[in-house]
Parts: C-alpha cells; structure tokens; sequence
C-alpha cells in the first residue's frame, strides 16, 4: 500500500510540475511576442498571434514532459526524497529563466531563435564570443534577471507542491488494486505519449520544429519553440551535419576540377567564378510570359514507364507528353534522398555533398555563384517559390529568400485546410497559384508539392481513385512487400499526377504563353517491389511543356539532374 | 533557352544542351545508357538502350567519364558551400 499511496500522491505532484513548466514557458512565449512584436510582419494580424500561442503550448508538452519525466521516475516511482522534486522544477526555472533572458539579443542577432548559429558559434572563438556577450548584449545581468525570475517560481512552485494532494481510494481487495494498477499504467503511458508528440497520439498529427512554424509570419513562427526545443532543433541539425560523410570530395584537386567543369584551361583566375561561366547559344523558344517548375514530392518515374503501364497512375503527366509541344527525358536524376536537398540543390544550383545547405551559412551570407533567381531575374522575371507546405520547414522560405527568390508562398498563404502534417492539399496549393496568376508580372514559379508523402491519408475514394483496379494490378507485380500499401502509396501519386495536369491544362488555356518542367524531388522510398533497378529507385522524370517546345529540342532521353534544371532555362 | 545569345549565366554543370552524359547524386550516377552507384562497382543498362545498340557503345568508358565528373562536381560543390568561390593557392598541390 505504501507504493499506491506514494504513486498516487507522486503523480499528481508530478503533473503540478508539468502544469507550472507549462504555463511559464507560455508566458515566456507571450512576453517574448509581446516584447519583440515590432518583428511581427505588419500585414500579420492578431489570429496569427493567437496561433502562434496554441502551437507553443502543444510543442512546449515536451519541454514539459521531459522536466515532469526526471521527477516521475526519480522521486514517485523510485521513491528519493520528495525535496528533489522540487529541486528538479527549481533548475528547470533557472535554465528556462536564464534561456528566455538571452533569447531576445539572440534573435536580435540572428532572426532566429537558438539554433545552429549557436553550434556554429561554439566552434568559433568562444571565449571572445563570451567576452561580445558580456559587453555588448548584456550577458551578466541578463543572467541575474534569470535568477529574479527563479525566485518567483520557486515562490509559487514550493507552494504549489505544498497543497494537500487527494487521497488515495480504499483498495482492500486485490482486485482494485490491480485494476488501480492498470489504470495508473495506461493513464501514465497515454500520458507521455500525449506529451512526446506535441498534444497528440500519432507522429503524423502531431507537432515537433520540424514542422512548428504554422503561422505566416517568420518571427512567429521561431516563437512558437520554447528554448528547450530550439536547443533541441540545433543538436538534431548538427548531429545530422556531422553523422553524414563528405564523399567524392577531393580539394586538392580544386582547380583541376575547375578546368574540367569549364572545359577551359589556363584562366589563372584566383576565384571559380569564371571557371563556371557559361555563354547562352541564343533564344530557342519566344520567352514564355510564365514558367513554371513543378517538382512534385516522390515523383519517381517508374510509374511513367512502359513497364508499368496497366497501373494508370501516370496517365495525366503521359497526356501531356504525348503531344507535340512537349518533350520528355527519362534520364534524370534528383539531387538526393530527401526533399530538402532538391529544393536548396534547384534553388541555389549546388549538389548534395552532405553538407545541409539550408543550414549552412554561407547561404545567407551571399547568393552562391549558380543559384537559379539571379540570371532569371536579369532576363526580366520575377522568381517566386510555392510551397504547400510550412515555410520554416527545414528553412525553406529563409533559404530560397536569401538565394534571392523575390517571395514565398506557403501553406499558411494557400487559406486552405491541412491535409497533413506536412501541408495542404496539391489541389490547393494549385488553385491558389492560378488565382494569384491573375495580377502578376512575367514570374518564374518554382513548385514544390506536399500530398504524396506519408502519412498518406487522402479519401482516395472521393478524389476518385480506382483502388481495387490498381490493386489487382500491383498484385501481379513481382516482388512487392506490402501490395495494398503500395496501392495506397500509388493512389497519392496517381492523385498528384491529376491534379498536375489538371493545373497545366489550365493554365495553358489561359495563358498559353506560359512554359513547365515537371520533375520529382526525388524517387527514394517508394520502389515497385522490393528489389529495384538502380533506375527504379533514384530516377525521377523531366518534361517541358509550352509553346515553342518540341520533342528534338534536345537528344532523345538527354541526361541530366537537378542543378541543370534551371541552367537549361537560360541556355 | 530563354535568353538572348551572349547572355552570361554560372553553373556548375554545364547546360543539357551541351551535356557531359552524365548526372548525379550523392549514391548514384546516370549515362546515357547506364545507371551506377558511386561507392561501388555495380551498374546497369537502362531499359531504353536499345540491345542493338550495346554493340557499339563502351560502357566502360562511361562509367570512368561519370565518375569524373562526380568528384568533379561534388568538389567544386562542397569548395563553394565550405569557402566560398575563392581558389588562391588552391590547386596548388594538385597541380
């Protein structure tokens, strides 16, 4: 009985703990909005704010799961001295106090909250870095401001714990022990799991700085991560940067390189940049007044071959190929595994070398040499990015900004439902575009798509999918692991595919003056059996369509990837 | 394409229109008739090569040509992301 009593009375201790880090990182996050609202975009109105406040209370259920785990499995379940709870919320107040009094010359500085500059910064000079933060932000007295505001938690805290806590019920008999014990398991689990997904029970609908930034505005959207989870975002990136290898990487051999890139010799030029020069043949289509680049999320290109043909999911992108005005490449590559490296590889024209450019900061120090806005923008255009998704995704919007994209549009733009975690619908995401058509200048739009992306959740049924047909077809494939999964997973391209074509059709219409790429971000995770070609897994299609296109503008099946995309606009 | 003859653009891969036959990633490489991996000696022949057309193709010669322009690419790459476009004593001793 002793256990039942210390457990029940533990926990609601524990959960008191849980509440008060919750609520004062709440009102940390209030202030700090508060505080620094003049980062707040003007057109940004009060709803975004209320938004902001909602989705750092859902994410800050981490914060405060973890503080409440130290003092559940430490003082309730094994029982130390009842004082350490207490302790344990007295250093969570100091570290969270002292975190918040920092975190305003931190965005200040860096337009952000903790992230990886911190890292970057750490591996600098850090003791004139300490030396900057004592004279020129303030660091000691915002460090005793911290500890003011520790003794008023610990004022409200020690009495808080001390209020009496409910009984525990009479259990007599053996059976409402166990099934006090079940109760108490089950609640306890849920629980945590409430907590760890940011006010969910599943991954896909829950929250993590992944995909936090919910609101329209940037400074929101960092406010939205309490310092526990901004730390949290900067270890994950850093360990991510440092797990992965730099391969095929030989600087010893830089201007060899060069020379082979440019196919020019003796430039003796001290920077690359005329090694990677290149000189336009001339105009071979009238300029479109609208281009767009439509990179669809897992657009693999093994739907689109022969081969698999009996599965019809590709038949909207194959229409289009079909006609005189386009033409069609099937060897093409993406530049990687993930989405965030086809977006900063088009955007910036750079290849994946492990290194995470939308981290990296030389991307927001300068525009690199080959990014895609700048000889687009020189030929008269603007360059937009459309993203069905959040823009502080992986810092997605801040990069192609800063690669100078003129702006970027992201689900909270689209004022569309979301479908996933991820973003809106493609459906949407389409019809917003074509409605902003309507009043813009000649415009590069540069497309990135959300829907065909775990969790795979579309009422394929009421988009009109015919599942059980492509059932029996994938049934017939050799070698697929999970045949319904695969359907499903196909029934979200196939969905994709319509609407793209959809899209394009339109827009031809209305503005026949108007040139796409389609391409996919990359055909990783998602093969037609279990033991694909080399082909299969990593190739994903490239298509121009619009006037003045034809089939032998290029070589039959002309090869090429992702950081060619945008050169072959220009040349 | 799109733009007026003499018109200067940078890039690190040349334009499709004057393609080096081949692309790349971080795990693979693509020809124009073959597809390979990078860390590994395992390639393929593309299902829309043409068997007749084997004959007169060296594939070997393709995979060595990919190759080349993968540490290529991927150095001149990561040189720009780590330091930027600034090659003074760079290649020295390379060369």
């Amino acid at each position: 009985m002793k256990f039942f009593k210390r457990f029940f009375s533990g926990t609601q201790r524990d959960l008191r703990i849980f509440f008060f880090i919750l609520i004062l990182l709440e009102i940390y996050r209030a202030l700090f909005i508060f505080r620094m609202s003049d980062y707040i975009g003007v057109s940004t109105d009060s709803s975004q704010i209320w938004l902001a406040l909602f989705a750092g209370l859902r994410i800050s259920l981490k914060s405060a799961g973890v503080v409440t785990l130290f003092s559940f499995v430490f003082v309730t379940l094994l029982g130390l001295n009842f004082r350490l709870r207490l302790a344990i919320g007295i250093i969570a107040s100091l570290i969270f106090s002292i975190l918040f009094m920092l975190r305003f010359p931190y965005y200040q500085e860096f337009n952000a909250t903790f992230g990886m500059d911190l890292v970057m910064g750490l591996q600098d000079d850090v003791w004139s870095i300490f030396v900057t933060l004592i004279q020129g932000y303030g660091l000691i007295w915002r460090i005793l401001a911290g500890f003011f505001l520790t003794l008023i938690c610990i004022f409200f805290l020690s009495r808080l714990l001390l209020i009496k806590t409910i009984p525990l019920p009479n259990l007599d008999t053996l059976a409402k022990k166990i099934i006090f014990s079940l109760w108490a398991v089950i609640t306890v689990v849920l629980f945590f799991i409430f907590a760890r997904f940011g006010g969910s029970f599943t991954y896909e609908s829950g929250l993590s700085w992944e995909n936090a930034g919910v609101t329209s505005d940037s400074f929101l959207n960092e406010a939205i991560l309490d310092d526990m989870q901004a730390l949290y975002r900067a270890y994950s990136i850093s360990e991510d940067m440092e797990v992965r290898e730099i391969s095929g990487v030989e600087p010893e051999n830089i201007l060899e390189f060069a020379e082979f890139i440019s196919q020019r010799k003796n430039l003796n030029a001290q920077s690359l940049d005329p090694y990677l020069e290149r000189t336009a043949d001339g105009e071979r289509i009238e300029k479109p007044k609208h281009i767009f680049i439509i990179v669809g999320e897992t657009w693999m290109q093994w739907p689109m071959l022969g081969k698999y043909a009996s599965l019809h999911v590709a038949d909207g992108i194959k229409s289009i190929i079909a006609e005189p005005n386009a033409y069609y490449s099937r060897n093409f590559f993406s530049s990687g595994s993930f989405t965030s490296i086809a977006a900063s590889s088009i955007v910036t024209g750079m290849p994946d070398v492990n290194i995470n450019i939308t981290y990296q900061p030389f991307t927001y120090e300068e525009i690199y040499i080959p990014a895609m806005a700048p000889p687009l923008k020189e030929l008269g255009y603007r360059v937009d990015f459309w993203y069905g998704g959040t823009p502080s995704w992986d810092n997605i919007a801040k990069m192609a900004l800063a690669q100078g994209f003129d702006n970027f549009y992201g689900y909270p733009d689209l004022h569309a439902p979301k479908q996933t975690t991820w973003g809106a619908k493609d459906g949407d995401l389409f019809k917003a575009i074509e409605e902003h058509l309507v009043d813009e200048p000649p415009t590069v739009h540069l497309i990135l798509t959300t829907t065909n992306h775990p969790p795979y959740n579309l009422d394929l049924e009421a988009e009109g999918f015919d599942y059980s047909t492509t059932l029996a077809e994938v049934q017939k494939l050799p070698n697929v692991d999970d045949p319904r999964e695969l359907t499903v997973e196909l029934g979200h391209y196939w969905y994709m595919d319509q609407v793209t074509t959809k899209f394009i059709r339109s827009v031809s219409e209305k503005y026949p003056d108007s040139l796409f790429i389609v391409t996919g971000d990359h055909a990783h995770r998602v093969d037609p059996s279990t033991r694909p070609t080399i082909f299969e897994h990593e190739s994903v299609p490239f298509v121009m369509y619009g006037a003045g296109i034809n089939k032998k503008m290029l070589k039959s099946d002309a090869v090429g990837g992702h950081i060619r995309l945008c050169r072959r606009l220009s040349n | 394409m799109i733009a007026p003859r003499g018109f200067i653009y940078y890039s690190i891969a040349p334009s499709l229109f004057h393609s080096q036959n081949a692309a790349l990633n971080n795990f693979s490489y693509i020809t124009q008739n073959t597809a390979g991996k990078i860390d590994s000696d395992v390639w393929e022949i593309l299902p829309q090569v043409a068997s007749a057309s084997l004959t007169q193709i060296n594939l070997s010669d393709e995979r060595i040509h990919a190759m080349q322009v993968v540490r290529a690419i991927h150095t001149v790459g990561w040189w720009l992301l780590t330091k930027g476009s600034s090659i003074a004593g760079g290649g020295e001793s390379g060369n």
